[in-house]
């Protein structure tokens, strides 16, 4: 199999499985996808609160170590049920998507542009307020910087997948014919 | 989704029946997803002018036949 068979076998599979039947492809259901994301996303903010509260203690690590262990996995099993719910508007590479579903996807990445800038300002002025200056020292851990930093990482990379969930309108029905 | 001041109106769903093609059949025919189709034939998203004239193409009419900036007049109407 030649390399341009190879890439067509593999968008065909892509865009197969973005088909694939779903119980999340209603509106209803791709907003308790995206819901459930946005709950993972406000875990690892409140991980990271919580570690530049508490951090270094007990607390702080038990904390982390339940924010990991729950938001991970429900993270993966959103984002693995989003392609098939948003019907490849999200997880398909953009030349297997037509007009309406590109301009679907970059008004969800506009938005997301301007989410992901608030809250770079917002962590911005929190690390910044938090530096040791004159006669101050720093009080906050490291780690809780650097979970600080995970949560605007994951932000920033998911924001617009799930605007698109929360956006698409419910799909028309299928033929009557 | 475009706002009702930027509203087209159509009659792909019109022509579809009367040409007997499914929604199916006729996103195949213009290379999009088939929900698109439905999105079209409910106002609820407004083409780029190239895939308008394609679909014009594709049912062998002028693109105003299909498209129009105000409603269409119900069938059988006089106006």
């Amino acid at each position: 199999m030649d390399t341009a068979t190879k890439k067509q076998e593999r968008d065909r599979k892509a865009i197969e499985r973005s088909n694939r039947p779903t119980r999340y492809g209603t509106r209803k259901g791709r907003r308790m996808l995206a819901r459930a994301g946005f709950a993972c996303l406000a875990l690892l903010w409140a991980d990271a609160a919580v570690s530049w509260a508490l951090a270094p203690s007990d607390a702080a690590m038990y904390t982390n170590l339940a924010a990991i262990l729950i938001a991970f996995p429900v993270g993966f099993w959103v984002f693995g049920n989003l392609v098939p719910a948003t019907r490849g508007t999200v997880g398909l590479a953009e030349h297997l998507l037509d007009e309406r579903q590109v301009s679907e996807r970059l008004r969800a990445h506009a938005i997301a542009h301007r989410l992901g800038l608030g809250l770079l300002v917002v962590v911005f002025a929190t690390v910044m307020s938090a530096m040791p200056g004159e006669g101050r020292a720093s009080h906050v851990a490291g780690a809780a910087v650097l979970l600080l930093f995970f949560a605007l990482l994951f932000s920033v990379a998911l924001l617009p997948y799930l605007i698109i969930a929360w956006r698409l309108p419910d799909s028309p029905p299928e033929d009557e014919e | 989704m475009s706002n009702d001041k930027e509203q087209v109106h159509n009659r792909i769903a019109v022509l579809r029946a009367e040409r007997g093609v499914s929604r199916r059949a006729l996103a195949d025919a213009l290379g999009v997803h088939y929900q698109t189709i439905g999105y079209l034939e409910r106002g609820e998203y407004s083409p780029s002018l190239h895939l308008a004239l394609r679909i014009a193409e594709h049912f062998e009419v002028p693109v105003e036949v299909v498209f129009s900036l105000t409603p269409f007049p119900r069938l059988g109407s006089t106006t």
